[in-house]
């Protein structure tokens, strides 16, 4: 895993993800340890203690102290990872709704994992999801390779100056972080040569002995919307610094994931699948396997979740001649439905939009299972009275 | 049971004002409500509950002078001045920066001669 | 200039810019006088919920001359410790890290924050802004709120002795732990001066001063009403530094209770046996620090305390 050369390397998401922050020279990780998630804590800790990374590390004593110890390293100058899953997620969300106001750049590796009630251990999207409203930006992973090569996009994405928001790196949990796959590693100079070293302005860290800077101040009514204006221009710009970074990426390393958004083969399709997250790969096998028996269906793959690529996906659709959509999320609220909605509304001759809750908490989603909802999209097309609210796939009937 | 003697709390505007004008200052004027307080407080983090145990209206005219005869320079005001205002002149007196003395009192209290006098103008 | 105000005169600086919105006599703000003197320029500190309010408030103006992270409430140590951290990572090895506590923070919602700060042994001072109560809410109790007083929530009086936190951070194998009060300013400075030595750290200093709007005193009675705490016994002044004990600041004679507990309006209902029970707190509050001077003392040269 200690490599010296750029090589193909064989590893699961939670060890990619750790390499990937060595890589990207992180200068502090503050992390509680929380399944699936602890591993990527304790490769950092090992990386440091053999000299390879040199960083501080705090093992806090909880969550919100994790991510609080994070503000306050990131509130001065460092270069910063945490990397949690479902109730600590939930616990730190005080802090991140203060470190993304505050405009703090950091990134934290998400091992998306259902939260309690009931008590799962297995892959769901509510834990990151439910963070929707903090600010913070949010990229999903189809694959290994792309958990790695996102915390290298991630911190090259935040540390722009007309950003400098806090990003989520989202893997499934232990369908991606303990998944081996095999990733081609880069060396530290090709890394190098695309991330430069955090260098903060002088007004966007402190240190003692400089300039008296002070976050989370109290303001009243008089410039509280102004301090939001800022955050939502920040999150706005963040649109196409995404599309930037990632073409970039594909200059310097051969791949690129698409920008915001990834359409497959939807120029033409009837029906269009929407999803998000390591889903992404059946429904791209499926497609291939149904347009091979002559079915025209599609896919779009949503990359970044926050800010949702409103306006592109609806040039997507708008230039397809879909007539039905079906969003397959790993949550049971419809938080992706939602958003898809509210996007395509307005659109000439929009398709009818129908959502389902699918795999919750690692329930097995199998070629079937996406060629069962192909089946209920073409059903539905036509049909005037699809439901508003997204609904529950439990599992294929038989026959 | 014989309750402490304590010192006088007073909630109600109208009897803080009644007591004042009587020149009768032995009290803390504590408003629990915004209605008995005439003017709005300074910060609102308390609910509303004005934070000042003796409002700041009710100590303006009040003053705080140094007398330079009876001071011994010994620095207790400097030290004990909750905002810092009070600053050393050249002579190694001590002087009250007025623009930001709001006043309250403590400088007058702990000076161990009287040098310091804290009393409304009308009195 | 009288003696024992020389060293704090050293520093002639205000740390504070002035325009601060506490409250009239707020001892908060001598509080943070001193501490930030002791300090010095290189330094960045935390403030509890108080602090949050009255020392930096956007467009006034920021009252702390030194860099500051606000809204911690609930995880003052966590800060701490990454602020201490990454001063090391930024190259800046004299740095020093300095939080100012509300009581509410350090021995409710940010109790176990402290205690693993300390468990883990950062090298932070830690300064407690002990005035018994969650001010910054309108005045509700919090665990350190004083035996019989009354509260936004207890009405009727608090009826369990305060936690006692001094202690509570010795048994955390802390090196330095001391008690001050605004009573006497210049004692705090000098606490705070012995906390910025790297051996002392982390450092746990707690110093009881008086909210005038939950503790119904007159503003000009700030600094007494802490001096009455010491020289009644009910918040004895004492340090431990590195395997040494002692008190620093003892009374000739312990002056009765009454003295102290008449000042503050919050004591007004107190009925007799009230009054008792408050003695016998004293009482036991004093031989346990006794004992504990008995213990420790015996480690190395005794140094005399101050006596008023």
């Amino acid at each position: 895993m200690r490599n010296q050369e750029s090589s193909i390397q064989y590893m699961r998401g939670n060890q990619a993800a750790a390499e990937a922050a060595r890589l990207a020279r992180i200068e502090f990780m503050g992390a509680y340890p929380i399944p699936p998630s602890s591993e990527i804590m304790e490769h950092i800790r090992t990386f440091i203690e053999e000299g390879q990374l040199k960083a501080g590390f705090i093992e806090a004593d909880g969550e919100k102290s994790a991510q609080m110890a994070c503000y306050a390293a990131a509130f001065s100058g460092c270069r910063t990872l945490n990397a949690t899953s479902s109730q600590g997620l939930l616990y730190m969300h005080e802090a991140n709704h203060m470190i993304a106001g505050s405009f703090l750049p950091m990134l934290l590796v998400v091992g998306n994992r259902s939260c309690f009630a009931p008590h799962g251990m297995e892959a769901d999207h509510t834990d990151s999801i439910s963070q929707r409203d903090t600010g913070w930006l949010q990229l999903y992973c189809e694959t290994v390779q792309e958990v790695f090569d996102d915390v290298i996009q991630g911190y090259k994405i935040i540390q722009n100056p007309d950003v400098m928001l806090p990003m989520f790196v989202c893997q499934d949990g232990y369908l991606l972080t303990h998944s081996m796959g095999h990733i081609a590693c880069p060396t530290q100079e090709e890394v190098d040569a695309f991330l430069p070293p955090y260098q903060p302005g002088e007004t966007d860290y402190v240190k003692p002995g400089g300039l008296p800077l002070a976050t989370s101040l109290g303001v009243m009514d008089q410039w509280f919307t102004e301090f939001k204006y800022q955050q939502w221009m920040k999150e706005g710009n963040a649109l196409q610094v995404i599309e930037d970074v990632d073409a970039e990426f594909g200059r310097h390393f051969g791949r690129s994931y698409g920008g915001l958004l990834e359409a497959y083969r939807v120029d033409d399709a009837e029906v269009v699948m929407i999803g998000m997250g390591s889903v992404v790969a059946t429904i791209r096998f499926t497609v291939d396997i149904m347009r091979s028996a002559g079915k025209k269906v599609g896919m779009v793959k949503i990359r970044a979740f926050r800010p949702f690529p409103k306006d592109k996906l609806a040039q997507v659709i708008a230039g397809s001649s879909s007539k039905m959509i079906v969003v397959a999320e790993k949550t049971f609220y419809g938080a992706v439905f939602d958003e898809v909605r509210s996007a395509l509304y307005g659109l000439d001759n929009a398709p009818g939009i129908l959502g389902f809750g699918v795999g919750l908490n690692g329930r097995n989603v199998d070629p079937y299972n996406i060629i069962d909802l192909f089946e209920q999209g073409f059903k539905n097309i036509g049909n005037k009275n699809i439901p508003s609210r997204s609904q529950i796939y439990f599992v294929r009937k038989k026959n | 049971m014989e309750k402490v003697k304590g010192i006088k709390v007073v909630e109600k505007f109208s009897e803080a004002l009644e007591m004042a004008r009587k020149r009768d200052y032995n009290f803390i004027y504590n408003p629990q409500y915004f209605e008995d307080l005439p003017m709005g407080c300074r910060n609102v983090s308390c609910r509303g509950v004005p934070r000042s145990a003796v409002a700041d209206f009710i100590m303006v005219g009040y003053k705080v002078t140094m007398d330079k005869e009876k001071c011994t320079k010994c620095g207790a005001c400097w030290v004990s001045c909750f905002l810092g205002v009070i600053k050393e002149a050249e002579d190694g007196y001590f002087e009250i920066d007025y623009e930001f003395c709001r006043p309250c009192g403590i400088c007058a209290q702990v000076c161990p001669v009287g040098a310091i006098e804290f009393k409304a103008d009308h009195m | 200039m009288l003696k024992k105000y020389d060293e704090v005169f050293q520093v002639k600086e205000e740390p504070m810019n002035p325009g601060g919105r506490s409250c009239l006599g707020c001892g908060g703000g001598i509080v943070t006088r001193m501490v930030l003197k002791a300090v010095g320029p290189n330094a960045v500190t935390t403030v509890g919920s108080c602090g949050t309010n009255t020392t930096n408030h956007f467009p006034v103006g920021q009252m702390s001359t030194i860099p500051i992270p606000i809204g911690i409430l609930g995880a003052p140590g966590a800060a701490l410790s990454g602020l201490e951290v990454a001063a090391r990572v930024k190259g800046n090895e004299d740095a020093i890290v300095v939080g100012m506590l509300g009581d509410g923070d350090a021995s409710d919602i940010g109790f176990g924050n402290l205690s693993a700060c300390f468990e883990r042994g950062h090298k932070v001072i830690v300064v407690v802004v002990d005035n018994q109560g969650y001010s910054a809410t309108g005045g509700q109790r919090s665990g350190t709120t004083g035996l019989k007083a009354w509260t936004r929530s207890t009405p009727k009086g608090k009826s369990r002795p305060p936690k006692y936190l001094p202690f509570i951070m010795l048994a955390h194998g802390a090196p330095y732990v001391a008690t001050c009060s605004v009573g006497y300013p210049e004692d705090l400075f000098e606490r705070v001066k012995k906390a910025t030595k790297r051996e002392n750290q982390p450092a746990f200093i707690q110093c009881i001063n008086p909210c005038p709007m939950s503790w119904k005193t007159h503003p000009s009675m700030t600094v007494e009403v802490c001096k009455r705490a010491v020289t009644s016994g009910i918040w004895p002044l004492w340090e431990y530094e590195r395997g040494t004990f002692r008190r620093t600041i003892v009374p000739k004679k312990l002056t009765p209770v009454e003295d102290y507990l008449s000042l503050q309006g919050r004591f007004n209902h107190l009925t007799g046996d009230d009054i008792e029970e408050i003695k016998a707190y004293i009482k036991d509050l004093n031989e346990t620090v006794d004992k504990y001077a008995e213990v420790y003392s015996k480690y190395s040269e005794y140094q005399p305390a101050t006596v008023v």
